[in-house]
């Protein structure tokens, strides 16, 4: 039989080496240059996202399946769905995340609506609450299971475990070890990344752990005690239970879990910890698409047959909740048993660690810093911060023991997991409105959670409240002062729904609706207009627009960074940047928005901005600046259509043309082959034919050319040059050759741009002037400089005596100048004209 | 760099598409197929119909993200 000790000691192993794991990832991770392959690392993401099975997975399942059958399959359907649009939502999440250095829900959603520190503040206060019965029910399964094995063989009875004496309670040294391995690797630094790579590992270990415990009982369970899966049915059929060959309650119910579960793989807190701010590489989430859902296949598949098997050995006698463990109890196998408790204490970890870093950082960044700022503190921000994060990881925990043990053994666990679902379900339509909808406004998401949460407060938590004695049942009963329609689980006289359809239905009713309305009613502010344009089209990546128009000295801003995140980092800003504090010039723009980045990874967007506004002053984002920025959205635009033109024109004027000049060819062959007249009517007519299709061939490359930009730095200036030459040498009947080396010439791309400009300009001028028969152009690196000549063959001039402005040799001279490069006219009336441009090794390269 | 853009908007319609065909597989009408007491062998059909549905879909997104991603 299993002892306390035996149980006490096994967990104690298991959280050492979990503590090793995450040591190790540590060192490796602070360890440059030993980076893992790709590969492994989208393993290790997919199994962190596995964080979201936790104890309520492990054991809450089997309890709801011994009850609702297979009502539990849609938590872990809803996630699958979700992920399958991982590529379409997640990775426009983790891009956004990525850009402005978000690291919180909180600053996520605080940044979409101009970065305002209230709405941040207000989710993190939703978030902590809604999330503090979730981390008890983990506290709660611990604890249970523990006391289980303490008193078996006949199991705790019901007051003995609602007794528990505090200081006798597993529960609680469990909430408290749990705190103490958080801050040390939750908490150990401050990283602007906020990034926790052993952390990640440990909780990927802990996912195989607990998939391979569930699976092991499982397999135990149906093959073992029972002979397979056909015959723990047939013997379920035989004992009429019913229940477990249901989907539920209704098919409604299931539809609202389903989309309650969808939400939930994306925005509780802790799966916004490993999915986002833990991500490393956009790829990552391909192969989270599909792993992480068949993990969940994986530990969903013995939930029936487990919850059938308790159903049918110990039915009433235990809590349902527990059958994962006491079912090979039951049947005397005691290993099984130990390794059920340790996979079980492996998911109630994972989620509480996870959950209490992502919750202390929202804490800090958007309730402690924004209220320091305000009160004008002056400290070193960067410990404050860690603090604040640590003294929160304690408090949460605390919180959640609290909750645990005030609710007591009334709630089940499968319906305190579903509150915190629906309480994070209500960030749904301010972030997935967000990324998809510029016309969503601040006002509308506030007006949106606090009606969305309102009603949860009153249709789920108060009737959780209800059941444990803290509220007399009168209230749900027969509602408020005895009015019936605002019964809380029956809304306006609503029935035949279940509490979390019902509470959801009203909730995401008055959330999206107010979301949705106060934001068409509200008038657009320039910040948020900014901010909406950047969130919604992330993907399309124009140059990121500089939002700050004011500017402050060096000194001033190094002194706020020291002071806000310590001497050292303030230096390494500068010296990255290259700047000295001491030096008078203005910060750029540029410079000011990567303080404002390096801030909000270390306190969140809101703090960041509120800290730069302090030494820079309030700056006025006007109506121009905001359409300038929609402007470089809509260039974008335009340059796609361009693109698609010029790849249609390509593909059908062009070839067209191409097979002309080849039939041309090949009727002018064919006909001196048959003896036709040479110089007759038909063959200058098809020479001439063949010469206009060859002339309107070049002309559609140098369109296509022109329609295209970046055409020049995927093919090359000389390549470049050779096109536009060909088409203006069958246009002017000149003969233009070009000689380039066969390597790409070694410019930047600013001096490949110039320099086509004046090879262009040259061309161009000896043709209007000099009426040339043929042109050289020639390319060469000399030396590391690089050397264009254009020689002609037509008439010269003085370049003494010739005013310049005429002949664009201004402009040439200008380029080149622009470009650090010498340009040289070699010309004379009497003789033809070379124009030589230079560009020495260093100016090619930089060229700017 | 078109066919970059091109592809990746690809892979996001395919994946899409997949996430839509999966809540098509899971929601009523199609949940509701067979009825409680259904059996293939002895096991309840529904419970069947749901897990070979899911691992169909999984392996979908697999084949998606190896083939187009």
């Amino acid at each position: 039989m299993l002892t306390t000790w035996t149980v006490a000691v096994a967990s104690a192993i298991y959280l050492a080496l979990l503590f090793a794991v995450a040591y190790y990832g540590d060192r490796r991770a602070s360890r440059a240059g030993t980076p893992n392959t790709l590969a492994g690392r989208g393993y290790v993401y997919a199994l962190s996202l596995a964080v979201y099975a936790t104890s309520w997975t492990y054991y809450g399942s089997v309890g709801r399946a011994a009850q609702s059958g297979l009502g539990f399959l849609p938590i872990y359907l809803g996630p699958t769905i979700m992920l399958a649009l991982g590529w379409l939502v997640l990775r426009r999440v983790i891009r956004i995340s990525r850009r402005h250095r978000i690291t919180t829900l909180a600053d996520f959603i605080s940044a979409r609506y101009g970065k305002s520190a209230a709405l941040g503040g207000l989710v993190t206060i939703i978030a902590v609450v809604g999330v503090i019965p979730y981390i008890a029910l983990q506290l709660k399964a611990v604890s249970s299971t523990f006391e289980i094995i303490k008193h078996a063989p006949d199991g705790p009875t019901r007051t003995e475990l609602a007794n528990l004496p505090v200081f006798a309670d597993t529960a609680l040294y469990v909430a408290l070890l749990l705190a103490g391995f958080t801050i040390v690797f939750g908490t150990r630094h401050l990283d602007a990344t906020e990034r926790h790579e052993g952390m990640v590992r440990a909780i990927a270990v802990e996912s195989i752990v607990k998939l391979v415990a569930f699976v092991a009982a499982g397999i135990g369970v149906t093959f073992w005690i029972y002979d397979g899966f056909g015959d723990l049915f047939q013997r379920a059929d035989a004992a009429g239970l019913k229940s477990i060959f249901s989907l539920g309650d209704s098919t409604g119910t299931w539809v609202w879990m389903t989309v309650l579960s969808m939400f939930a793989i994306l925005l509780l807190p802790r799966q916004w910890q490993v999915g986002v701010v833990e991500n490393v590489d956009e790829r990552q989430v391909k192969r989270a698409m599909w792993v992480t859902p068949l993990y969940m296949l994986a530990i969903s598949l013995f939930v029936l047959p487990i919850a059938t098997a308790g159903l049918l050995r110990l039915g009433d006698s235990v809590d349902a909740d527990t059958y994962v463990l006491t079912v090979p109890m039951d049947a005397g196998m005691d290993a099984l048993a130990l390794l059920v408790f340790i996979g079980g204490l492996s998911a109630a970890t994972g989620m509480v660690i996870v959950e209490s870093v992502a919750l202390s950082t929202m804490v800090s960044n958007s309730l402690v810093v924004p209220f320091l700022l305000r009160r004008s503190y002056k400290g070193n921000l960067a410990r404050v911060v860690l603090r604040s994060r640590r003294l929160s990881i304690v408090a949460i925990m605390l919180l959640g023991y609290a909750y645990f043990r005030l609710t007591g053994e009334s709630a089940a666990l499968v319906s305190m997991g579903l509150i915190s679902f629906a309480a994070v379900a209500q960030f749904a339509p301010a972030i997935l409105g967000g990324l998809f909808w510029k016309g969503g406004k601040r006002n509308g998401a506030v007006v949106g959670l606090v009606g969305g949460v309102v009603i949860w407060v009153y249709t789920l938590l108060l009737p959780a409240f209800a059941t444990t004695g803290w509220l007399s049942k009168e209230f749900l009963d027969e509602g408020p002062f005895g009015v019936s329609a605002l019964r809380p689980e029956h809304l306006f006289g609503i029935t035949g729904m279940d509490n979390i359809s019902h509470g959801m239905f009203w909730s995401m009713l008055v959330n999206v609706g107010a979301y949705v309305v106060v934001s068409l009613l509200t008038p657009t502010s320039p910040r948020e207009e900014a901010q909406a344009v950047l969130f919604v089209d992330s993907l399309a990546d124009p140059d990121r627009p500089r939002l700050w128009r004011t500017s402050v000295g060096p000194v001033a801003l190094h002194g706020m960074l020291s002071r806000a995140l310590g001497k050292q980092t303030a230096d390494k800003v500068f010296a990255d940047q290259g700047i000295d504090p001491h030096s008078e010039v203005e910060v750029g723009a540029e410079l000011m928005q990567h303080v404002e980045t390096i801030l909000a990874g270390m306190v969140g967007a809101a703090s960041a901005r509120m800290i730069l506004t302090s030494v820079a002053g309030e700056e006025q984002l006007g109506v121009e600046e905001v359409m300038e920025m929609l402007d470089e959205a809509s260039k974008v635009a335009a340059l796609e259509e361009r693109h698609r033109l010029a790849r249609e024109l390509h593909d059908s004027v062009s070839q067209a043309l191409f097979s002309m000049t080849l039939h041309a060819r090949a009727v002018e062959i064919a006909l001196q082959r048959e003896g036709g007249d040479s110089q007759g009517a038909v063959a200058r007519g098809i020479k001439e034919l063949r010469g206009l299709t060859h002339g309107a061939l070049a002309e559609m490359r140098a369109s296509l050319f022109q329609l295209r930009p970046e055409a020049l730095s995927e093919d090359g200036l000389a390549e470049a040059v050779r096109k536009q030459c060909a088409a203006i040498a069958s246009r002017e009947g000149v003969d233009i050759r070009t000689q380039a080396p066969e390597y790409r010439l070694p410019l930047s791309d600013n001096a490949e741009e110039e320099l086509f400009r004046v090879v262009q300009e040259a061309v161009h001028n000896s043709i209007k002037h000099a009426g040339p028969k043929r042109i050289d152009i020639v390319f060469c690196e000399l030396d590391g400089a690089v050397i264009i000549e254009v020689t002609d063959d037509g008439a010269g001039f003085d370049p003494a005596t010739t005013s310049f402005g005429g002949m664009g040799l201004t402009s040439m001279r200008e380029r080149m100048a622009r470009l650090g490069g010498e340009f040289v006219i070699d010309s004379h009336p009497t003789r033809s004209t070379t124009i030589r441009a230079v560009l020495a090794g260093s100016a090619a390269q930089t060229g700017d | 760099m078109w066919r970059g853009k091109r592809h990746d908007e690809r892979f996001t319609g395919l994946t899409v598409a997949i996430g839509a065909f999966g809540s098509l597989l899971f929601l009523p009408p199609l949940l509701s197929l067979f009825p409680d007491d259904a059996r293939i062998g002895h096991l309840p059909a529904q419970w069947v119909y749901l897990f070979v549905a899911w691992a169909a879909l999984i392996a979908l997104l697999a084949f998606a993200v190896r083939r187009w991603g």
